[in-house]
């Protein structure tokens, strides 16, 4: 199970949009109207992900990599299984999918993602429609 | 373009983590060269997605991190400084493979820099 995502903490958004924009080129564009900007850090066939600058008002985590996996019920059991903990537990988000975040026994913090069917099925169908 | 390309993280047990991950994930871990740093296959290539690296903990506080790609390690240092963040490990060579660099952000965040380059020595 792949990381897609990574995400960075921000006490000041601007500052650290102000920063990766200056020093990276990144592109930022605002999450709806929540404190969640997307970084756009290039463009595919390029080797690499998106990420993003959270508020930590928004929500308190550390810098952080999500990892896509297609069940995040039965992982997020599976870590508790093993010893680790959940730190946020899942959430939906309209748009991305459902959202859960899990520290591992060195108390690293990760984020899992696990996709909105119904996003999949409509890009499944834009895919085909602009086929025509 | 600048991306992120690979992720890292700490341990002090890697026998627990690697087995923590295997289990949970299907990663697969390879050791580099001996020396405390595991690369970490997490899945398909032609998946999208990238792949990490499990590191032995070298200092108390590090943490998980993400590497940028960049086209000339020095310019960016230089930039880094410019606008506020901090080196916390410097330009470092592996050979065969390019230069790495450890920086803060405004915030205290610590991400890594790699500039690929089999010229490196």
């Amino acid at each position: 199970m792949k990381v897609i995502h990574f995400e960075i903490p921000a006490r000041d958004p601007e500052r650290q949009k102000h920063f990766y924009s200056t020093v990276f080129n990144w592109k930022f564009s605002q999450w709806k109207d929540v404190g969640f900007w997307v970084a756009l850090t290039g463009q595919p066939p390029e080797f690499g992900i998106d990420g993003g600058i959270i508020d930590v008002k928004e929500l308190d985590i550390p810098l952080n990599s999500i990892i896509e996996v297609e069940d995040i019920d039965d992982v997020l059991q599976k870590i508790k299984a093993k010893g680790g903990k959940v730190a946020v537990p899942k959430f939906f988000e309209q748009g991305v999918g459902y959202l859960a975040y899990f520290r591992d026994l060195d108390n690293n913090v990760f984020g899992l993602r696990q996709v909105d069917p119904l996003i999949c099925k409509k890009s499944e169908a834009y895919e085909q429609s602009s086929k025509f | 373009m600048n991306r992120v390309v690979n992720f890292d993280f700490p341990t002090d047990q890697p026998e627990r983590a690697k087995e923590f991950f295997t289990d949970i994930f299907g990663w697969k871990f390879k050791e580099w060269l001996n020396e405390d740093y595991w690369l970490v296959e997490t899945g398909d290539k032609i998946k999208r997605g990238i792949n990490g690296s499990m590191i032995k903990r070298r200092h108390p506080d590090q943490k998980p991190t993400v590497m940028i790609q960049v086209e000339n390690i020095d310019i960016t240092l230089k930039k880094v400084i410019d606008e506020g963040g901090l080196v916390v490990f410097p330009k470092r060579t592996i050979p065969k493979v390019g230069y790495m660099a450890y920086f803060n952000d405004p915030e205290g965040n610590t991400v890594c820099i790699m500039q690929f380059t089999t010229d490196a020595i």
